[in-house]
């Protein structure tokens, strides 16, 4: 490019120089002014990750989840409530007595898929005990 | 002030037990420059000071991205620029202003900024480069107050070392009607 005096006389007569000012200290404090920005953005964005979590349908889903298992732990705890102790049985059973007899307590035993009668060795030796030591079928109710 | 290359900067900067104190040190050797480009462009300087700040957040989230295919002073330059006029431009929006008042109100708020010293005709020479386009304008404060190479002109802006020349001739003729003009 030309000379500047050339081609701008006028601009070329004014000083080149910085009018421009800041404050005191500014280029000295300026670096930690940034630093603090950053820190502040990257716990900002913490924030806006839990917000984004915390957002109303995250919350709707969280509470249906929270109520399910609140709903599946009182059955289950109820269902426990429903399996009668030893006692309850014994006494059923003595209220009961002319509704059952031997012959309809080894009936359900056969016919129940989950009792395995084919191992005989167990039962031989509870028969063994129970004629040894002359236990009848009454006496087994009362002493349940 | 540790006097580090920009090469031993990005490599501490990628590193991460060094990694703030590397940025720390990115600051410091560049702030001066950056902060006066960026006054050049907005001139009120507490909008200055928002665009810088706002310049380093920049750097400091793409500096791992930054792969040195150009410079890191190009880069940074870039980004500045891209800011202060991304500044500019949401001011005009913010007050539903055409561009040229925009300029008038940066005049407004030169003549009243109490971190400007500049006697009358210096007023007038920033009040001419005020008034120029906003490329025209961007050039020639590069060109002529911050005495850079075209080619690193031409990086930075994106912009041919021909259409720059162009640009800035232009630029100083008008700034010379302008001052020639108000002396009369």
């Amino acid at each position: 490019m030309e000379d500047l005096s050339k081609i701008a006389p006028n601009l070329s007569k004014i000083k080149k120089e910085n009018n421009f000012n800041v404050p005191d200290n500014y280029f000295d404090d300026f670096p930690s002014i940034v630093q603090e920005r950053i820190s502040k953005k990257s716990s900002t964005f913490i924030s806006k990750f839990l917000f984004l979590i915390l957002k109303p349908q995250f919350i709707a889903a969280f509470s249906i989840v929270v109520i399910f298992f609140v709903s599946y732990s009182i059955f289950n705890s109820h269902k426990e409530t429903n399996i009668l102790s030893s006692n309850d049985v014994a006494e059923y059973f003595e209220q009961n007595q002319t509704d059952y007899d031997e012959n309809l307590l080894i009936d359900v035993i056969v016919n129940d898929p989950n009792i395995d009668i084919s191992n005989n060795s167990d039962n031989d030796v509870i028969i063994d005990y129970l004629i040894d030591n002359d236990i009848d079928y009454s006496t087994l109710v009362n002493a349940l | 002030m540790p006097n580090y290359s920009d090469k031993e900067l990005l490599s501490f900067f990628r590193n991460n037990e060094k990694r703030n104190y590397a940025f720390n040190l990115l600051v410091r050797k560049y702030q001066e420059r950056l902060y006066w480009h960026i006054r050049r462009i907005v001139i009120n300087h507490e909008d200055a000071n928002d665009v810088l700040q706002n310049t380093f957040i920049k750097i400091f989230k793409g500096l791992d991205k930054f792969r040195e295919d150009s410079k890191l002073f190009t880069w940074l330059y870039r980004i500045a620029t891209n800011e202060a006029i991304t500044f500019l431009n949401k001011k005009r929006k913010k007050y539903l202003l055409p561009i040229i008042d925009v300029e008038s109100k940066l005049v407004n708020s030169l003549e009243s900024d109490e971190y400007f010293d500049g006697d009358e005709l210096q007023l007038k020479l920033q009040k001419a480069v005020l008034s120029l386009p906003k490329k025209q304008r961007l050039v020639f404060n590069m060109k002529y107050f911050e005495e850079m190479k075209y080619e690193e002109i031409s990086k930075i802006l994106n912009t041919s070392v021909g259409s720059l020349k162009a640009s800035y001739f232009h630029a100083v003729k008008k700034i010379e009607a302008y001052i020639k003009e108000s002396c009369n």
